[in-house]
């Protein structure tokens, strides 16, 4: 009988700090121990799988993902607690166990099976096919250490998911080959997926998750702030995005940017809040995009803020700059001139003055 | 329960065991005292032989891959070290240049082993690092690969030894035959040097500079190429007290034709003694913190 069960584990790293470095909560990360000199990577974790069971782990840079999965796979001893497996796991992390970059790929896939706990003649026998999987041509004869990042994730990919294991675990960086492997992987992926009792796979994509679990762990700072089933805590993490957004740093709003995105492209609306962070940030990149300046005033109208006048006046002058003969956007920006051109800074005046001349009287 | 039937319930590499291997329940960290976790592992280590086996083998076709002739640059480099030696010790040591030549080549050959399971044995857990946070595994097969890469380097520069036999012109005889327990046990002293040095070296890296700075003085303390007779009777004890030279010599001196003396098979099995038992017990005790020294 497959299982894996965590009872109150931590994960928690020795380091050197130096005197005087105070305790901050940094956005990213565990916590920061100065006075025991540990950084507790995860904390109190407890939870229990069983045959059948998908787990999808989510969570921001640095919440304990990947750290998780090195401690289901037992790489990791939890520093307190205890965590239980039966099963024969198979890991596909950014290590691969065995590798060495002088070693040609063939040899490195053999000494991969071998550490998985492939017999030789098992290995023997499934080498074409998983050449074959990897669509590596001559070059599954050349070291590895002449590889791109693609191809050694091909390689990774293909060994790793030629061992029928009973418990998979996957760290994300499918997303590392291209398209068309991609395809292929998640196909692999699918299959494998249904032959192995246990999945645990950790990602930054809501949409691979959602499809691949029926229950899901969201990480914060080491800790497991929820668990459910996907779709629960997909609403979960939107949340809290939306809140690390709201402290308006270049990186959380990337993250709502990465999400919203992601959603649109599913044909999913993003919630209003969420995609006026998205574009926030996409405005930061191309600041001259008229339509995503109007979608961005009308995202702040829907939700009943108040529009500043200094975006009013950026959209404004965007739209003009395509089609100056918009004299109701003109007199607006009249209205805003005379009004409170206080609160502009100098330059959007400016600017905002000599579009009005320009259309003139 | 005896050592071979923990090794029996071990995670099992062979796919026909694959069935019994997954009902095996693993609980971490590792339950039990510090002896009952490493000897569990050592039975572990011993299971997953074709692992090691071939790393190590496969290891020394991958360091000399760029290279010409291969390992037999470290036979070649043995050569030239013994005929500089030969010709210019030989003369200030006053000593027979044929004797000499044998007696250099014997020594260097078995110090060559010896001094790899410390100076590379530095390094061996660092190295395997890739494998250590992908997967549970019993960090005594690295130490186990590496034994078996000195051996298989310790082969090549065999080679040399048998050419300055013929060469000479001398047959060491009868004796020659207790060079194979001698090889036997310095190999198995080798499996807790290499781990012992290789899990101290992961906590402390300072310890790898150090320890091949160590090993450099050791190579001039220790009777190697010169004979143990020309420290005198005052300063005999530098070499008598000395475990390096023991594990030398139980080796040497067969394959120079002399039965090594009972005291140095003592001393060698004295040191395998307590040094597993002290590497064991460590190894037993700081396991599960390992994976968090990379």
């Amino acid at each position: 009988m497959t299982r894996l069960s965590l009872e109150n584990a931590w994960v928690e790293f020795p380091v050197n700090l130096r005197r005087g470095l105070r305790s901050v909560m940094s956005r990213t990360g565990g916590a920061i121990d100065t006075e025991r000199s540990v950084v507790t990577a995860l904390r109190e974790i407890s939870f229990e799988l069983r045959e059948g069971d998908r787990l999808g782990l989510m969570g921001h840079n640095g919440a304990g993902k990947s750290t998780m999965l090195r401690l289901l796979s037992g790489a990791y001893p939890p520093t307190r607690g205890r965590i239980t497996s039966v099963g024969r796991i198979s890991t596909l992390f950014n290590t691969t166990p065995g590798l060495n970059p002088d070693g040609t790929g063939r040899e490195n896939l053999y000494s991969f099976g071998l550490h998985m706990g492939l017999s030789r003649r098992k290995i023997l026998a499934k080498m074409e096919e998983i050449i074959d999987f990897a669509e590596l041509g001559d070059y599954i004869d050349l070291p590895v250490r002449i590889y791109s990042s693609g191809m050694m994730t091909r390689l990774g990919f293909s060994i790793a998911t030629a061992v029928e294991p009973e418990i998979l675990l996957l760290d994300e960086g499918l997303a590392t080959g291209d398209a068309q492997f991609a395809q292929k992987a998640q196909k692999k992926l699918n299959d494998l997926i249904e032959r192995s009792s246990i999945l645990v796979i950790a990602s930054h994509s809501e949409a691979l998750l959602a499809s691949m679990c029926n229950r899901c762990l969201l990480l914060e700072h080491g800790r497991v702030v929820s668990d459910g089933p996907a779709q629960t805590l997909l609403e979960t993490y939107r949340a809290s995005v939306i809140e690390a957004a709201q402290a308006d740093d270049a990186a959380s709003l990337h993250r709502a940017y990465v999400l919203a995105t992601e959603m649109a492209r599913r044909g999913e609306r993003p919630p209003l809040e969420l995609e006026e962070q998205g574009l926030r940030y996409a405005l930061t990149i191309a600041p001259d995009d008229a339509g995503m300046w109007q979608r961005y005033v009308s995202v702040l109208a829907a939700q009943k803020k108040p529009v500043p006048p200094q975006i009013e006046t950026r959209m404004i002058l965007n739209v003009l700059a395509n089609d100056p003969s918009r004299t109701d956007l003109t007199d607006r920006l009249r209205i805003i001139l005379a009004g409170n051109s206080g609160e502009l800074p100098d330059e959007l005046r400016e600017r905002a003055a000599s579009a009005v001349e320009l259309t003139g009287v | 329960m005896t050592f071979w039937k923990l090794a029996a319930k071990s995670p099992i590499m062979a796919e026909e065991m694959n069935t019994k291997a997954s009902t095996k329940e693993v609980v971490l960290p590792s339950p039990g005292g510090p002896f009952a976790v490493s000897l569990n592992e050592l039975a572990e280590a011993i299971h997953m032989a074709p692992v090691w086996l071939h790393a190590g083998w496969i290891d020394v076709i991958w360091r000399f891959r760029r290279t010409r002739i291969g390992a037999f640059w470290h036979t070649l480099s043995l050569a030239a070290f013994v005929v500089v030696m030969g010709v210019i010790w030989g003369s200030i040591l006053h000593q027979d240049p044929y004797q000499y030549f044998r007696y250099v080549t014997a020594s260097m050959i078995v110090w060559g082993l010896i001094a790899s399971f410390i100076t590379e044995g530095a390094g061996i857990m660092v190295a395997g690092q890739s494998t250590a946070l992908s997967m549970r595994f019993p960090f005594i097969a690295f130490a186990f690969a590496h034994v078996w890469r000195s051996l298989l380097m310790f082969c090549h520069q065999f080679v040399f030894y048998i050419v300055v036999m013929v060469g000479t012109w001398y047959s060491p005889g009868w004796a020659v035959f207790y060079a194979i327990p001698g090889l036997l046990l310095i190999m198995m002293n080798g499996v807790w040097m290499s781990l012992f040095i290789g899990m101290m070296c992961l906590r402390v890296r300072d310890l790898i500079p150090a320890t091949a700075s160590a090993m450099q003085i050791a190579i001039f303390v220790t009777p190697v190429f010169w004979p143990k007779d020309m420290l005198g009777p005052n300063l005999a004890f530098a070499a008598d007290f000395n475990p390096l030279y023991h594990l030398v010599r139980i080796m040497r001196d067969p394959l120079l034709g002399i039965v090594p003396p009972l005291v140095s098979w003592l001393w060698v099995l004295a040191t395998l003694v307590v040094g597993s038992t002290i590497t064991l017990w460590v190894y037993g005790k700081q396991r599960d913190r390992m994976p968090y020294w990379y």
